[in-house]
Order: C-alpha cells, then structure tokens, then sequence
C-alpha cells in the first residue's frame, strides 16, 4: 500500500498579503520531510475562486517548486480541471508535460471537472456540458503527448495539426486518473481505463461500492491513454497524535474546521438540477466534532495503533493507496504536522510494505471484487 | 470561518394582528400547485446585511426567489411568493426568508401566526404551461419583481432537491412582541418538473427601499417549475 498527502491550500481568514506564502511555505517543508520519509505521492487541487475551503489555483506552478526540493515523490495534478473554457487542452497537456519533465518523470496525472457553481459559474460554463467536456479532453490530451502532428475537431474544441510540446518524460506518457466522488464517475474511470482518484473524504465504507464498481468494470475497458491505469486511490484526513486522546483533540477540531469551511460551499447539484450532477440539497452531512469520530469509522486520526487499524480496513476494501489531507491551514500547528508525518512513517508504513500486505492478502479469505463487508462501527 | 450575518432579529419584526385570525387548521395538503423557484447571485455584503448570525454565507452568494401557485387548498385558490437568501444553518443547506407576500387574507393570517412567511398582503400576476412560466410580484405600492421563463425543458424530479426555508415569526407574548427563528420544510412533492436555461428576472419599477430590489440578481443561476403536492404547514423551531 502507497502513502500520499494533498493540498488544498486552504487559508482561513484573516487574510493578508503573507497569508498564501505562509501557507505554501509550510506545505512545502511537509512536503520534503514527506519525500525523505517515505511517502509515495503528493497532490494538489486544482480549485478556483473557493475562499478560505482552497487557494490552491495553479498546481503545476506549485509542484514544480516541489519538483525542486524533492527526489522521490511523485507529484499529483489533484486535478487538472479538463473544461477548454477553463483550461485550453493544449495548455493542459503543455504544463503537464513540462512538470513531468523537471520532475524526472514523476507526474501522475489527474484530471477532472468541478463540481461547484462557485467555479464552474465562474467561468461562464454551461454545467450540463461539463461531463462531455472532460470526457473529450481525456480523449485528446494522450494523443497531444505521443503524436506530432496533433488535430482535433470536437464538439468542445477543435485545432489544426500542431505538434504539442514538450512531450512527457514517461513513456508513453504520465498515469491518468479521475476525481471520482460518485457511483457514475467510478464506472466512467473504469471505462476508459484511468485510475480512480477519490476526492470524497471517506471511510472505507463510503468507497467499498465504488471500488467493486471500479474493479469489475475495469477489466473490460477501452482505455483512452496508450495503457490501463488500474489503480484505485483514496483520499481521506490524516493526523497521527501522541496518543488518542491528543490525536482526536488536534485532528479532530482541524477535521471539524474542514467540514465546516465545505459545507459552505456551493455544490453543483445543490442549485443547479441537471443530468450531469447529483441533486445534493438536504444531503450535506451533519458533522460535529464528535460525531467524525462516532461515525466516521477507518478515520486515520488517531495514535499510530489506530491508525494501523483504520488502514487495514482501507486495505480490506481494495485500495492500492490512500492520500491524506494534513491539515487545515493553521489549524494544527506546523510542528505536529511534522511530528505527525514522522510518527505515521516511523510506525504505520511499515506494516503496509508489500510483503506485509500480500502475507495477509494469503492469509484472508478469498475476496470476492471490492472486498469484504465494510468493517464495524467504531466505537 | 465561514462570514456570518449580521441583521438583528427585529429587522423582520412585524405588527401581528392583535385579535386571534381565523383560518382553517394546518397544515393544509394542496393537490396541483405549482411553483416558480430560481436561483440568482446577489452581492455578499449585501447578503450579510440581511442575514441573521445564526446563518452562514455561501460562496457565491446566491438567493431563491420562489413562487407558488396553489389551485386547490382549505382555503381555495392562493398565491404567494418568498425571497429567500441562500445559507447555510449548523453546515446545512437553508434558506432564509428576507420577503415573503400572499394574495389570500386566510395564507396571510395563517403565515404570520405560525410560519413567518408569507407576511404582506400583495397581488401576484402567475402564468405557466408546458412551455414558459412568468411571474409578477407586488406589493400594495406597486410592482416589485418579474420573473420570465421562456422555454422550459423536462427533467426528472429525481434531478431536484430543495432546502428548507426559515424565517422569522413575531408574536405577541405577556412581555410585548417576541421573535422566534423558525423553520419550514420542503414544502412540494414534485410530480412534473422542468428547468429554464434563459430565465430571466426584470425589476419593472424601481423600488430602492424593497429587499426585492436591494438583493438584485447578479448573474441567474438556475430556474424551474415544478408541480406536484404541497404542504402548507406550520413552522417549528430549528433543531
């Protein structure tokens, strides 16, 4: 199992001028401990216009600094929104490239659409036509990085032949995913042979359905790249305390904080009804601190042997890799982020090596796809 | 943190009737209704001025314009309409009722006694078919808002999900007037439903001092008609 951590980039007011460099400063320090310690990925999102919840607009900018101070980490676009009145595909499949190539090859590709109204009313685009959009520049960007002379006439966007440069440093080209934070999208990736990229921050639970989905429809697909992407990530909140007590004081208010400052964002399905967007009104869960850890079962903030518990259920569900949100602005101090990072890789990592999974992979009952029954409620 | 609001609860205090009113038990169940709601952003500071502390803002700030017209009801044919601004209540999708008018003296009685809303007595001009809805809205000093909808298109109900709408009811207590935050829960049982991809919403008189007008549309998010059953019910305290 394969470790990450993600960014949104989340600055809470009061806002000044030091605000954002503060925070990417910070992410980057993690960032590097991160890479020495062991961590596979790193991802950022790619959000626009989102207060406080994201400023986090310009991935490739950012992880190219990353790129700079790092050796090993592969570095996630989590995602690149794929809509050519946001981002023109040529430029997408131009940034993507460049950060592949600086990087040494270490780009993972993630692609996908938005989902509020916040960003996709932002740029005057017609939300039922954000699916198709996506879709079409999927189709196209695998092509721009291994063809040269590329052309394109679509229903979105069309070109005359050009060479699309640079390409990427992988060959054939960097893995793609989707963000995937419903039933529908998990097929979609499986369809198209791309990886699923969770951005639901869930229990194993949440994401037991989507991964069987996934894994069943894989097999059969028409991949848009140059080869299958088969890997299914999860994203979900990361704080491994002194013990549980201290875990689920500072993990918890900070988890809190990241819910609240969600909630009030303008969800797609909330406000606009259409076919290309799940009606969400009224379905925006309730949660207090409290109840994250009531309800929330195979949360990884905990001490290290809780967390060692949670990610076994992750492993159970089918998961090759889990990517972690750490932290919400200031709202756990930068140290114990550090120290959090640091006892996650000193104590929880090993028990996740290859061997160790595949031993009790040997050991376990034959699973039928997606993996047992979701693990009890924690208590 | 989220922006919270900043309007005192007696911004919306009005003048209850001192006699108890007359109207027939709630809730009533009204067959064929239908409703006009759209979606519009409005400015955020605009917003927060009308906002109680209780609610949070939303980014973009937005407000739901709703208009219902009810065929069959307790009290016969009524209409009335809300303005409401898009927020948020303990992380929950609400609305919030800034403005809110009846046709029906008896939907009128009964608001203010146990909803908060609908709370002036005005006039609304309501047309709609299969193809295009239109909506005028007025007080006793003349016309406040129009909404068009030119070319309506299906969709499934499914595709639909609305917030509950609060408000906030004056009564009259042993200590004088008294003000309670409350709460009125989707109202419609959708049958039918279709969406307007041009709506648009018009202010064909200016009235600067109205919240109809102060919360102007700044960009139209969505807009639907629905038809279907709607419950007219008394409101109840926030959980």
């Amino acid at each position: 199992m394969k470790f990450g951590i993600f960014y949104e980039h989340s600055v809470q007011k009061p806002w000044t001028r030091q605000s954002e460099l503060r925070e990417y400063e910070q992410a980057m320090e993690q960032i590097v401990l991160a890479d020495e310690l062991g961590f596979d990925q790193v991802w950022q999102v790619e959000h626009h216009f989102l207060e406080e919840y994201s400023h986090g607009s310009a991935p490739e900018v950012f992880l190219a600094a990353a790129a700079a101070r790092t050796k090993r980490i592969h570095l996630g676009q989590g995602i690149a929104v794929c809509l050519p009145p946001m981002n023109h595909p040529a430029r997408i499949a131009e940034r993507a490239a460049m950060l592949d190539i600086v990087s040494g090859g270490r780009l993972e590709f993630g692609t996908g659409r938005s989902a509020t109204w916040t960003e996709v009313g932002g740029f005057n685009i017609d939300p039922d036509t954000t699916k198709e959009m996506w879709d079409e520049c999927i189709r196209a960007i695998p092509k721009m990085w291994t063809e040269d002379e590329f052309e394109w006439h679509g229903k979105y966007f069309s070109m005359p032949p050009r060479n699309v440069l640079p390409k990427p440093i992988q060959e054939p080209h960097p893995p793609m995913w989707v963000a995937v934070s419903s039933p529908e999208t998990a097929v979609q990736a499986a369809e198209r042979g791309i990886g699923m990229l969770g951005v639901t921050l869930g229990t194993p639970a949440d994401y037991r359905r989507l991964v069987a989905d996934y894994r069943r429809i894989i097999k059969h697909c028409d991949p848009v790249g140059k080869f299958v992407n088969n890997q299914v990530n999860a994203a979900s909140w990361l704080y491994c305390g002194e013990d549980p007590n201290e875990a689920k004081a500072v993990g918890g208010a900070a988890a809190f904080s990241f819910f609240q400052t969600a909630a009030h964002l303008v969800g797609l399905g909330g406000i606009y009804p259409s076919h290309a967007y799940t009606a969400q009104a009224n379905a925006t869960a309730l949660l207090t601190q409290a109840e994250i850890f009531s309800l929330r079962e195979g949360f990884p903030v905990g001490s290290a042997e809780e967390i060692i518990q949670n990610m076994r259920y992750w492993e159970e569900v089918g998961v090759e890799r889990v990517v972690m949100l750490i932290n919400f602005d200031q709202a756990i101090p930068h140290k114990k982020v550090l120290a959090s990072l640091e006892r996650f890789a000193k104590y929880v990592m090993p028990e996740f090596t290859e061997e160790k999974v595949a031993e009790r992979a040997k050991k376990a009952p034959s699973k039928t796809d997606g993996g047992p029954e979701a693990p009890p409620m924690a208590t | 943190m989220p922006d919270f609001g900043r309007a005192k609860h007696e911004k919306y205090a009005i003048d209850p009737p001192s006699a108890k009113p007359e109207y027939p038990a709630l809730p009533w169940t009204c067959a064929d209704a239908t409703m006009l709601n759209v979606y519009f952003e409005v400015r955020k500071e605009i917003l927060l001025d009308w906002l109680p502390p209780e609610y949070g803002r939303t980014s973009p700030a937005y407000c739901r314009l709703i208009v219902a017209d009810v065929t069959q009801s307790p009290i016969g044919p009524f209409r009335d309409a809300t303005l409401a601004l898009g927020c948020r209540l303990n992380m929950m999708p609400a609305g919030f009722a800034v403005a809110s008018i009846t046709n029906s003296r008896s939907a009128l009685a009964a608001g203010i006694a146990e909803r908060g809303i609908p709370n002036i007595f005005g006039k609304i001009e309501f047309e709609s078919d299969r193809n295009r809805a239109h909506a005028v809205i007025s007080d006793e000093k003349g016309q406040l808002v129009e909404v068009i909808l030119p070319l309506l298109q299906t969709i499934e109900p499914s595709r639909l999900a609305y917030d509950h709408v609060d408000a906030i009811k004056t009564s009259r207590g042993d200590n004088g007037m008294k003000t309670d935050l409350v709460v009125t829960s989707p109202e419609f049982k959708i049958e039918h439903a279709a969406i307007c991809k041009n709506a648009r919403i018009e202010y064909p008189s200016e009235r600067p001092e109205s919240a109809w007008q102060i919360l102007n549309n700044r960009n139209v998010v969505s807009a639907q008609v629905v038809r279907g059953i709607r419950t007219f019910a008394a409101a109840q305290p926030p959980r």
